[in-house]
């Protein structure tokens, strides 16, 4: 408890008024925050796709790409990767969980825990220089597996591809997966299977009227995670590619960075494009995630 | 016939014994209780009985059928969870349907099952309320109701109170002992809490380390008990020291005083025994009272009075009569004489009392467990027995 009285609660109107204001200062740091990192680039963003980086005239012309079949490339090509990785990553992510919790074992759920953290997060250049040294044209599992007998880029495999990617991806994507789908796996709880039996459910009907509705909320929302991820992820694609695949980030960069294709405003209205994609994907996890949390309060 | 029986049950979870050697038969319609400390195996024999938990040795019958080898799902029983375990993704109404459906037993029949259970347990209004939106009665009431509406052979009850305050405790109790009345269901209830046992049960199953200690009705486990873990376990219990003279004549003395009692054999002459005595059995001597020779008499400042309601509960420090007397209380320790409400104005806080140990209505064992002076538990409060500090 505080020293705080219980007849200061009740206090005055100029009392409240102080607690508001107090409330205001310690929200100052994080609203400095936001606008700083959030707002401000967000509206110059917007500013800048609406205007020629040139002459500084309003205009649409930056977001001609829409229109034009060859400018969409780098979008279908991020959306299937990333709907690849992400049904990948999904699945496979889904059934380890499963197993971990099965396992009854905190230890083991501690152990998958804190390697699912770090293994979410290693990507970028480290990664994809591992999985160039791996399974690269001359990587070391490419080599072993020529002389195995399999070839695998004779068979048409390469790395740089949307498949290969989609493998590299699918490394961080999984332990993604794994601990997203973890708190509510772990939540669900072992009397009501006990419960759907004794009532005489067989394991299929606890699993269709019980588990798996319960479970797709958390399900679809650890899949737009997953989805906005891969759309946003730029360092290990670029580490892998050098920058030669057509995909939305690697495009808005070579647009920045550029010589030849030199064009800020178009990769200001590219990154709305990508924006939007992010914000519907948080934005329908934040729905779903307040329903599940209702369901899976323990 | 009987409805159910439990024939020789044992389950050991690696080193640790469960259950040992479990036999109880269960009649049609009868309620009773598995009452006994905390970890004495009273949810294990009910997982057993339920299916999810194999015995290592023993049997289930259930109307004249061995179930011991049939899945939860095919023994028709039902079941109410500690923390109830409604489905959260259902309203109350798809929880009573549940095993309805799974049944798949036709639409109307079931609208009017549901409608039936959901009125019987006063739900009507939160039939379309999902577990989250309701209180923690009425999440009970629905999982009782959820557990009924298949019509089980049995129903298994394990603590399904404990989650709720203690005013809707003591509703729900009387509640469930009427339904299961009015619709005869056999019953079994776990519970730690024994005036919850005492109050609704027709049987009530002692239980103590994984084994049964006794069975009676809760008169006899009360009135009667014939095992001393019973009658400390259950209700307040006074436990006054006196010494063995003579365990072949039933002779025990007490400060200054020699009584016979019966219940000595057994044990040592010259060894410190304890009289087990419950509260409202103390007689409080008034200034005109006398004693013959043949009564015990304790005697002690009043320290605290704890009002009960009809009766007042009258916690003493005994003043022994003589120094260094082996049987008077130990100092830490005070003894309870429980009055009617009416009278408590006599014996205030600091005064005098003097009580006659009622020796007939007496309990001797010995004092091997060695607590010492008085143990006591409410019967109001419940929970375990607890010597007074
Ligand atoms: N699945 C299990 N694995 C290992 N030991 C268990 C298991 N279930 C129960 N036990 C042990 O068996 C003993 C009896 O447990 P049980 O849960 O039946 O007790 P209880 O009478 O229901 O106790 P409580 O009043 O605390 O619920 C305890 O010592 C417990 O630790
Ligand atoms: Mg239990």
């Amino acid at each position: 408890m505080s020293a705080t009285t219980p007849a200061s609660f009740a206090g005055t109107p100029a009392a409240a008024k102080r607690r508001g204001g107090r409330a205001a200062i310690t929200l100052l740091p994080f609203a400095v925050l936001i606008s700083l990192f959030l707002v401000a680039p967000t509206l110059s963003l917007i500013w800048g796709s609406f205007h020629d980086n040139k002459t500084g005239v309003f205009t649409f012309e930056n977001y001609s790409y829409l229109q034009h079949p060859l400018d969409l490339v780098p979008f279908k090509n991020s959306l299937e990767l990333s709907l690849a990785s992400t049904v990948v990553g999904g699945l496979v992510g889904l059934l380890i969980a499963q197993a971990i919790v099965s396992s009854r074992r905190p230890i083991i759920q501690e152990i998958a825990t804190t390697f699912s953290s770090v293994a979410a997060n290693f990507a970028g250049v480290p990664l994809a220089f591992a999985f160039i040294a791996t399974l690269g044209a001359n990587g070391l599992l490419t080599r072993q597996l020529l002389n195995a007998g399999v070839d695998l880029y004779g068979g048409g495999f390469k790395l740089y591809s949307v498949l290969g990617l989609t493998i590299v991806y699918a490394y961080w994507e999984i332990p993604l997966m794994v601990l997203v789908m973890l708190p509510p796996l772990q939540a669900m709880k072992p009397a009501w299977r006990e419960a759907a039996e004794i009532l005489g459910a067989s394991r299929w009907q606890y699993l269709r009227s019980v588990a798996i509705p319960i479970l797709m909320t958390p399900f679809i929302s650890s899949l737009l995670l997953l989805y906005a991820n891969a759309f946003g992820a730029y360092a290990t694609a670029y580490g892998l590619t050098d920058g030669f695949v057509a995909l939305v980030p690697i495009q808005i960069s070579n647009l920045i960075n550029g010589d030849i294709s030199f064009d800020p405003g178009q990769a200001d209205a590219l990154a709305i494009g990508l924006a939007v994609i992010m914000v519907v994907c948080i934005g329908g996890r934040a729905i779903l995630e307040r329903r599940s949390a209702r369901w899976l309060a323990r | 016939m009987s409805r159910l029986a439990l024939g020789g049950i044992s389950k050991r979870f690696g080193e640790q014994v469960a259950v040992r050697d479990f036999n109880l038969t269960v009649e049609d319609g009868e309620l009773v209780s598995f009452l006994g400390p905390s970890g004495c195996g009273k949810t294990t024999t009910l997982r057993i009985t339920a299916g999810f938990e194999s015995p290592d040795m023993g049997s289930i019958v259930l109307d004249g059928v061995d179930v011991t080898d049939l899945p939860p799902n095919r023994r028709g029983m039902g079941m109410v969870f500690q923390g109830y375990a409604l489905f959260p993704n259902m309203t109350a109404a798809e929880n009573v349907d549940f095993g309805l459906s799974v049944r798949k037993r036709p639409a109307a029949e079931r609208k009017a099952r549901i409608a039936e259970l959901l009125e019987l347990f006063g739900l009507a209004h939160v039939a379309g309320s999902y577990p989250h939106q309701m209180s923690g009665g009425q999440q009970q009431r629905v999982a009782l109701a959820r557990a009924v509406a298949i019509q089980p052979g049995v129903l298994l009850l394990d603590e399904p109170l404990s989650a709720v305050d203690a005013k809707v405790r003591e509703e729900l109790r009387t509640e469930i002992r009427r339904m299961q009345v009015q619709m005869g269901i056999t019953t079994i209830l776990v519970t730690h809490d024994q005036s919850e046992a005492l109050s609704i049960s027709d049987r009530v199953v002692v239980m103590n380390r994984g084994a049964i200690e006794e069975v009676g009705t809760p008169a006899q486990i009360y009135a009667e008990p014939r095992s001393a873990f019973t009658a400390r376990f259950i209700g307040a219990m006074n436990e006054i020291p006196v010494r063995i003279v003579s365990a072949a004549h039933g002779l025990v003395e007490r400060g200054e005083r020699r009584v016979t009692v019966a219940g000595a054999t057994g044990l040592a002459d010259g060894e410190l025994a304890l009289l087990l005595v419950r509260p409202e059995s103390l007689e409080p001597l008034g200034p005109t009272s006398g004693t013959l020779n043949g009564d015990l008499t304790m005697a002690g400042q009043v320290e605290v009075q704890t009002f009960l309601g009809a009766t007042t509960r009258l916690l003493v420090r005994e003043v022994p009569t003589r120094a260094g007397d082996p049987t008077a209380l130990p100092p830490t320790q005070r003894f309870a004489v429980d009055i009617p409400s009416a009278n408590a104005g006599r014996w205030p806080t600091g005064s005098n009392l003097s009580v006659k140990i009622p020796v007939g209505v007496s309990r001797l064992i010995a004092d091997r467990s060695a607590p010492g002076g008085v143990l006591s538990s409410s019967a109001t409060s419940g929970g375990k027995a607890k010597p007074y500090a």
